[in-house]
């Protein structure tokens, strides 16, 4: 039932497109990082407009499925003199898309840290920026490593839309080789494991940083 | 082209829009519930017997693939592989499946956080008087359970509508579909996609208000939630 | 003893998937034909008010009245699953144009043709210094992964690099809509398509796009597809009757000039042997 020749013959086809994959996850993932990051630093600030951009932020771009954010970046855009190839597109807006869900992480990050210690820092004459770097920082971003992993298997899953706009990832790279061989167990069979193996990948290095972190 | 106004137009796009959005709907919610259903059968059956056995091994593989793999591939896997084995569904029926398929192992997971949210020693306390495990497991881990996933759970539903946006890669007509097939008749893209998102932001936030109102007519609080969030992580 | 039973089972349950009876008498047993389509083809397939409108539903819904009864349960998916989908039994048959190459002929059967699909360019319109297809060499060029409009493509591409051109950068859509979108964006410089689905995209879009009249590869028709084998024989032969029957009645030129603007001279005798 399973042609293993052409299994073997696929393999390096796929191996290409894995690292693509993981390119658009990596991009994805510091970009969004960096602007979740900012956005919950912004919100710390404790100022309510930003607060309220925050919120508009985290609001409006997780409650639209990631395919219409791709569409309105990659289709969308040009009409308005913004033009962006398929990596650049799918880099961009999956940033900004992960960046509201890292954003989220980071918040309940923060505001698990205890009271008592924000407080007792401002007694001493710290300053929001000192209490913000030196007492939440460390202990916030080891507590977010677990959810930060958790998020990067889900940037990994939605960078499959990419194949919608070009970009010649894992799934656009087994849609053609369903559609040009006109076989479908062979391909679908390896691009699900190939994701399974960037998971566990994923896992294992979530799980190396956060021992590392544990000093 | 610019003969009709903004209003003309978008009250134009409703039908096709409506109809779209008619089937992510109908979709989604069966994809919710069934996974629900699903997923506390999985979180039993994983903890049957002690949780000793091969069935535990085969819930977390099975949480394991579907939580570690696309959605889309769990599609196109859904949609060829059954009719080489002789098994033929209409397409909506394959999109219903799989999604359910895939959100059973999301809220098999949250519930299993949820139950381990509940204080142990509460359990052993009510052992220890005599009550029976079945009305421990009603009277004080369910409540309890359904107070801290509650927030998690809608969280999966609004996932599930926005994942249902790649359902017409295997001939379902939803509201994504929807947007470019009225893309590919008035060349307006980012009119069209701007609208679609609004749409599904409507229903999304529907779903998270809906959410949050039940939340407080039923009085369930958020104190567990946050133990539940942080145990749903993905280990492999 | 269980295991054996479980054995026995399986192997019924796969003989009975196995049994196979002619698919035109199922058909019509069942008062149902379920067709793989993929409406995002204008004119020949595309969505209009969710109605699957065209040049193929009208010749199909014109054949299928020979099928009195029979419902039509009528399948849009994209291009990349049309074959794929039939292959795995998904669809009775399909009705979307595919055009005829070698690969898809071994693998499949064919109706007779049903319109030219010869692979011409399209360019935008104010991009003037691009006249001959000739000029895409060290361009951008786009087509829809999986058709045989690519594959024209990359065998035009593939004899300029043969004569030392610069080399053709090609991009792969899901559908065309989306290639000539980019080719509007600017992010193309050309789309490959076959010049009936072209002359309409000027016809209405005559603003923004213009064709490059040379074709880029061989002469091709677009047909509709059934599987290969006993079983699938009468349906296939039931339709290329019915094609041939609208191009002896005039039926197939009067649904061409409706849809196209012009007529196309098709053999419905035979299916011809593909040239790609």
């Amino acid at each position: 039932m399973i042609d293993f020749t052409l299994l073997a013959e696929l393999l390096p086809v796929f191996g290409q497109a894995a690292l693509r994959t993981a390119a658009l996850v990596a991009a994805g993932m510091a970009g969004g990082l960096l602007l979740g990051f900012a956005m919950n630093a912004m919100r710390e600030t404790g100022l309510r407009p930003l607060a309220a951009l925050y919120w508009a932020y985290t609001t409006l771009w997780r409650g639209v499925p990631f395919l219409v954010h791709l569409f309105i970046v990659y289709f969308g855009l040009p009409s308005v003199g913004l033009r962006f190839d398929p990596f650049q597109a799918a880099a961009l807006t999956l940033a900004v898309y992960s960046g509201a869900y890292f954003a989220e992480i980071f918040r309940a990050c923060w505001q698990r840290i205890p009271r008592g210690q924000v407080e007792a820092a401002r007694c001493m004459g710290l300053t929001r920026r000192q209490v913000f770097t030196h007492i939440a920082c460390p202990q916030a971003l080891r507590a977010s490593l677990p959810l930060i992993a958790n998020q990067a298997i889900l940037v990994m899953k939605e960078s499959a839309l990419a194949s919608v706009i070009t970009y010649p990832e894992l799934t656009m790279t087994a849609g053609k080789v369903v559609a040009e061989q006109f076989v479908y167990v062979e391909p679908y069979l390896l691009l699900a494991l190939s994701y399974w193996a960037l998971a566990v990948l994923i896992n294992r290095l979530g799980g190396w940083l956060r021992r590392r972190a544990a000093l | 082209m610019n003969a009709a106004t903004l209003a003309e137009r978008l009250h134009a796009y409703l039908p096709v829009l409506l109809a779209g959005a008619a089937h992510t709907l109908m979709v989604s919610a069966v994809a919710i519930l069934a996974g629900f259903a699903l997923g506390a059968v999985l979180l039993g059956l994983s903890l049957a017997r002690g949780g000793r056995g091969p069935l535990p091994a085969l819930v977390a593989a099975y949480v394991s693939f579907f939580r570690g793999t696309p959605l889309l591939v769990q599609l196109l896997m859904m949609f060829y592989l059954p009719s080489a084995a002789g098994l033929d569904l209409p397409p909506l029926a394959v999109a219903m499946v799989a999604m359910a398929a895939n959100s059973a192992a999301f809220q098999c997971e949250i519930l299993r956080a949820g139950l381990s949210a509940v204080p142990a020693g509460q359990v052993e306390a009510a052992l220890a008087f005599g009550i029976a495990p079945r009305q421990v497991f009603r009277y004080v881990q369910l409540p309890q359970v359904a107070r801290a996933v509650w927030p998690a759970v809608v969280s999966e539903a609004i996932d599930v509508i926005k994942n249902s946006a790649i359902v017409s890669v295997i001939a379902v007509a939803d509201l994504a579909r929807g947007g470019r097939q009225i893309v590919a008749a008035n060349f307006r893209p980012l009119e069209v996609y701007l609208t679609v998102g609004a749409s599904y932001l409507l229903m999304t936030a529907a779903v998270f208000a809906a959410g949050s109102w039940l939340a407080r007519r039923t009085g369930k609080g958020r104190a567990l939630s946050a133990r539940v969030v942080n145990r749903t992580a993905i280990r492999s | 003893m269980l295991l054996r039973r479980i054995v026995a089972g399986v192997f019924a349950l796969l003989a009975a998937g196995a049994v196979q009876a002619d698919q035109l008498d199922t058909i019509k047993a069942k008062k149902e034909i379920v067709i793989g389509t993929e409406a995002q083809f204008a004119p020949f397939e595309y969505l209009q008010d969710g109605k699957i409108v065209g040049y193929g539903p009208d010749l199909m819904h014109y054949i299928l009245d020979e099928l009195p009864g029979v419902r039509v349960k009528q399948l849009d998916l994209p291009f990349q699953g049309i074959l794929p989908g039939l292959a795995a039994k998904r669809f009775d048959f399909v009705v979307t144009s595919v055009t005829m190459t070698r690969e898809r002929v071994a693998k499949f059967a064919f109706t007779v043709p049903i319109a030219d699909a010869t692979t011409a360019l399209v360019k935008r319109k104010d991009d003037t210094a691009l006249t001959d297809p000739a000029g895409i060499a060290g361009k951008t060029v786009g087509s829809q992964a999986g058709s045989a409009q690519l594959k024209a493509l990359q065998g035009y591409a593939a004899k300029l690099k043969a004569e030392g051109k610069p080399e053709v950068t090609i991009r792969e859509y899901v559908s065309f809509d989306e290639a000539y979108a980019d080719l509007g964006a600017g992010r193309l410089d050309a789309v490959a398509q076959s010049l009936a689905n072209l002359a309409t995209l000027v016809k209405t879009r005559g603003d923004v796009y213009a064709v490059i009249d040379k074709p880029i590869g061989p002469k091709t028709y677009f047909g509709w597809v059934g599987r290969q084998g006993e079983d699938s024989a009468s349906l296939v032969k039931f339709f290329s009757d019915g094609i041939a029957r609208a191009q002896q009645t005039g039926k197939l030129k009067e649904l061409q000039m409706k849809w196209f603007g012009f007529a196309m001279d098709v053999p419905t005798d035979a299916v011809p042997a593909p040239e790609l």
